[in-house]
């Protein structure tokens, strides 16, 4: 979770930007360069494309962005949805519609399971052991969907509300909760797996 | 099939861990976990699972490189920009100064021998040539091209660089002439007009 006093610092930042402090360019992007890229390779999983996401955000923020910052928003989360569209905009170059994700595709069938009382059966004790192997979480975080992976990267590495990673995705509320049921469901059957031996 | 049970708050349990809900949410679930080993264990893998992504997410950020290329990115769109401007503030300046040494703020209309007639810039009604000159042109160079096509700048420049000119004469075909003499100039751009 952002410190409130390092967001004050940040926005003074972005207005610094927005009065065309290059310095203060600098700053921000050595302050969160590294959470755009990862945001974007998430989703992309392409080091060089997520490369460009961030070029691209932080150009945009030094082009106009700074002067359109509201303040309504953290920094951070107002950066990372900057960089979301950028990410949607490569994903629609590449031919590949965004909402036709796993992510979408399993919301259907949620839905279905809730309708029928299915429940979610607790994690194995194995899969709590193998959660905390390195190869095995890396494993299974590549087997999920990339909008899985994404929300899998905001709730747990940046820590996220499903508020603010709602604005961030541009996505309902719900939507979020349902991703991150799904994957913790799918993490969870991997590291099982793993775990007895079975990937 | 399970029966589903309604009272353990999974999906809060990842939102507990990430340290998001807000506090009266955390101690309704927080005296959840205290009854219920089914949502400790979940409580107990997300948290695992929280640490694992934090410690061992593979991060490669562009760092100074990626920092090198938006500094070139903007400096060459400033470059790109200045130098348009200065090249679109030479064209109308060169333009500005043939007209006013021509002595006209408005135009020069002869309806026949001896007969002269003002108008002010944009209440023009005879026909005109849109013109965009090169952006390197000089005042000399344009000044000999106007003189060569026998025509007069009677409006512009524009939002997109574009002059309006007309024929120094009304004599028959001296528009198409004058449109002909601007087309075939490497100084022209564009010309556009009937």
């Amino acid at each position: 979770m952002v410190n409130p006093m390092e967001d004050l610092e940040t926005r003074r930042l972005v207005i610094d930007i927005g009065q065309g402090s290059e310095s203060a360019l600098r700053a921000l992007y050595d302050s969160h360069s590294s959470s755009i890229y990862r945001f974007a390779l998430s989703r992309l999983s392409d080091s060089a494309e997520a490369a460009d996401v961030v070029n691209d955000v932080f150009y945009e923020v030094w082009r106009s962005a700074a002067k359109r910052f509201r303040g309504d928003s953290k920094v951070s989360t107002w950066l990372l949805s900057i960089a979301n569209h950028k990410v949607m905009d490569r994903l629609r170059r590449r031919g590949r519609e965004p909402a036709r994700v796993d992510g979408e595709a399993v919301d259907t069938a949620l839905d279905r399971m809730v309708a029928e009382n299915i429940s979610d059966e607790p994690p194995g004790e194995s899969a709590v052991a193998a959660a905390q192997d390195a190869d095995r979480i890396r494993h299974c975080l590549k087997m999920l969907s990339p909008a899985l992976r994404q929300a899998v990267y905001l709730a747990f590495f940046e820590d996220r509300s499903y508020g603010e990673i709602a604005i961030i995705l541009e996505c309902p509320e719900g939507t979020v909760k349902t991703r991150i049921f799904h994957a913790r469901r799918r993490l969870r059957e991997c590291l099982d797996a793993m775990g007895q031996g079975q990937e | 099939m399970t029966r589903k049970n309604d009272s353990h708050p999974l999906e809060a349990l990842t939102w507990l861990v990430n340290g998001t809900l807000d506090e009266e949410e955390r101690r309704r679930v927080e005296a959840h976990l205290a009854e219920c080993e089914r949502c400790r264990r979940e409580y107990r893998f997300l948290k695992a699972l929280r640490q694992s992504v934090k410690t061992h997410w593979e991060e490669d950020s562009p760092g100074e490189l990626g920092w090198a290329r938006l500094q070139r990115r903007i400096q060459d769109e400033e470059s790109s920009l200045s130098e348009h401007r200065w090249r679109r503030v030479g064209v109308a300046a060169a333009v500005m100064v043939i007209v006013l040494q021509a002595g006209v703020i408005g135009y020069l209309v002869q309806r026949a021998p001896g007969e002269t007639a003002y108008q002010p810039l944009g209440s023009i009604e005879e026909p005109v040539l849109q013109v965009r000159f090169r952006e390197d042109a000089t005042e000399g160079q344009l000044r000999r091209l106007l003189l060569e096509a026998e025509v007069e700048v009677v409006g512009g420049p524009g939002g997109l660089g574009i002059y309006r000119v007309r024929p120094l004469h009304s004599r028959p075909g001296a528009l198409a002439r004058a449109r002909g003499v601007l087309a075939n100039s490497p100084l022209v751009e564009e010309v556009q007009g009937p």
